[in-house]
């Protein structure tokens, strides 16, 4: 019994949901997220942190600070040798993993799946405090080597790039796994043995098949890293110590402790430079936009 | 590799295979153990005697637990934690479906770039964020506190609710809706009843990061709380720095405890790794 409120709608109404169900997430973002990005980027140019813009005030005195300051310009260095860094060995590391979880039958596979996952849902905070207790004077490493005889004094294993490196590998893992694996997961297995049947050891069929075939998902995967790493405050601030210094350390450092919120706003500017441009190349090298 | 596919080995490479699947679980053994061993060890000295965080614990003690929980700051702070980890993931679904919605359904010039334009906030280093936005709240002359965070992580947690729902819906096929609303549902009723129930799956993924992610940030806080608005990761960061007793490696531990609870019932009632792997 079909009334006629209930008749077919005319199709003009069914092209589909209307798009001023775009405004509400357009307005937020650009309220706390663009008007923020743009405040931050006036006072990297001095101007205040006001909505009255004053325009003579610009200047560039503090970028010329950052660029005439051996120290700020070998901290820059620094931040982008250790995402390099970290993003080499993860991806090393994880890609026999990654591999794993996708074409292993092993009935450990949900239990390594799970695995993966824990660094990455602990978050920063969990896995420093683990590395402190697993590197530290009394720690794990030092207590096992004085049992066994090797040392007299305990190793000064903290506050040390090695000590950075692993703490960030631990808890990036996750982020280098999942990408590779989405890609691989799409790579036909029947290629693989074809490339047996044709002759290839399995190295060779790596090399030439496998790898190639998932170089997108290392890229993903390798940019996933080295933004999680270079902008990381936690681990390099209680693994790597004072001397050790990154320019996530440096804009905290900036505000909270010396108080200048100018020169913070320039070192933030440079550290989303350094992660754009990154994030620039890895879409010049692949098409893929999936980031994690 | 137990179950890995093998077939057409050749029979003189059997004990080759038997190595290199050998050589396989070990190295899967040693990553397991690189992953997990730091925060095992976290949990095990939470339990410690020790006045000061060592390997190994001298005794077994539930003090630090006792301890932790008395404090007024550690009760604020998980409550806190929780509160802001529930907002920001209620603001993000409600920012995000209804455009994953449009952006998957729609074809409109412009669509590309304002996708890019939603995601990016993920490219952003989580320190860049929070100092920024605490640069609005000065311009503004507002004050910082829990509403901040939670704006905060709103930011940072809506691409991935986005992404989720956005990967869920373009699998499915439009002619559903199509079909309810040619039988006569209106379009809150094709959301409701068709198209929502489509992405369910992908809703549950993307809240389940969104939480996680609020729930572990430090940056983001960091810049913006107050003596009254503390996290439970501010806490346990700025526990870090003043102390260090084995207190603070009880309240990680029991934040690991939460987690893994989250992660958990997400498995159960969403497969996560139909999105991620």
């Amino acid at each position: 019994m079909l009334s006629k409120s209930t008749a077919p709608v005319s199709m003009k109404s069914l092209t589909g949901p209307p798009k001023r169900l775009l405004v509400p997430v357009t307005a937020f973002l650009a309220l706390f997220y663009l008007i923020p990005l743009a405040l931050i980027t006036l006072m990297s140019a001095g101007h205040p942190p006001s909505f009255s813009l004053g325009l003579e005030l610009l200047n560039l005195a503090h970028y010329t600070k950052f660029l005439s300051s051996p120290y700020y310009l070998k901290v820059l260095l620094d931040t982008v040798l250790l995402g390099l860094i970290v993003a080499l060995i993860t991806a090393i590391l994880a890609y026999p993993v990654a591999y794993f979880l996708v074409r292993s039958r092993s009935r450990y596979r949900g239990f390594i799946y799970f695995v993966t996952l824990i660094p990455m849902a602990v978050g920063m905070n969990m896995i420093t405090l683990g590395w402190l207790i697993v590197l530290g004077r009394n720690g794990f490493v030092n207590t096992l080597l004085d049992s066994l005889g090797f040392i007299d004094q305990p190793l000064g294993l903290l506050y040390t790039w090695p000590a950075m490196v692993v703490g960030l590998v631990n808890v990036i893992f996750t982020f280098m796994v999942l990408p590779i694996a989405a890609v691989l997961k799409n790579v036909d297995p029947s290629l693989e043995r074809a490339a047996r049947n044709l002759g290839a050891g399995p190295v060779r069929t790596f090399l030439m098949v496998t790898l190639p075939l998932s170089a997108e998902g290392v890229a993903a995967g390798f940019l996933a890293v080295f933004m999680q790493t270079s902008g990381a405050l936690v681990m390099p601030l209680l693994l790597g110590g004072t001397s050790n210094t990154v320019l996530s350390v440096s804009i905290w450092e900036q505000y909270a402790v010396a108080n200048d919120r100018y020169f913070a706003a320039v070192l933030s500017l440079i550290l989303l430079a350094a992660a754009l441009s990154v994030l620039w190349l890895q879409l010049k090298i692949s098409k893929s936009r999936e980031v994690l | 590799m137990d179950g890995m596919k093998r077939e057409g080995a050749p029979m003189g490479h059997r004990v080759w295979n038997g190595l290199l699947q050998a050589a396989w679980r070990f190295y899967l053994l040693l990553i397991v153990v690189f992953l997990l061993f730091p925060a095992l060890l976290v949990v095990v000295v939470s339990f410690d005697t020790a006045s000061y965080m060592r390997f190994p614990p001298d005794g077994f003690t539930l003090r630090w637990y006792q301890t932790a929980f008395a404090s007024e700051t550690i009760r604020l702070a998980i409550y806190n934690s929780m509160i802001v980890a529930v907002v920001s993931t209620a603001a993000s679904i409600a920012l995000a479906v209804p455009a994953a919605i449009v952006i998957v359904r729609r074809r409109f010039p412009g669509r590309d770039a304002l996708y890019t334009f939603l995601m990016s906030p993920i490219a952003v280093p989580w320190v860049v964020f929070g100092l920024a936005l605490l640069y609005l709240w000065s311009a503004a002359g507002w004050n910082r506190g829990l509403t901040a965070i939670a704006i905060g992580h709103t930011v940072i947690g809506m691409p991935y609710v986005l992404r989720t729902c956005t990967a869920v819906l373009s699998h499915a096929t439009p002619s559903c809706e199509l079909a309810a609303r040619t039988l006569g549902a209106g379009p809150w009723n094709t959301f409701r009843l068709v198209t929502l129930p489509m992405m369910k799956a992908g809703v549950i993924a993307g809240a389940t990061f969104c939480l996680l992610i609020s729930f572990i940030n430090v940056p983001v806080p960091l810049f913006l709380t107050t003596s009254s608005s503390t996290t439970l990761q501010i806490a346990i960061f700025s526990y870090m720095f003043s102390n260090y007793d084995p207190g603070v490696a009880a309240i990680a531990s029991f934040q690991l405890v939460i987690i893994l609870l989250a992660l958990y019932v997400a498995q159960r009632i969403a497969n996560l790794r139909e999105f991620i792997v």
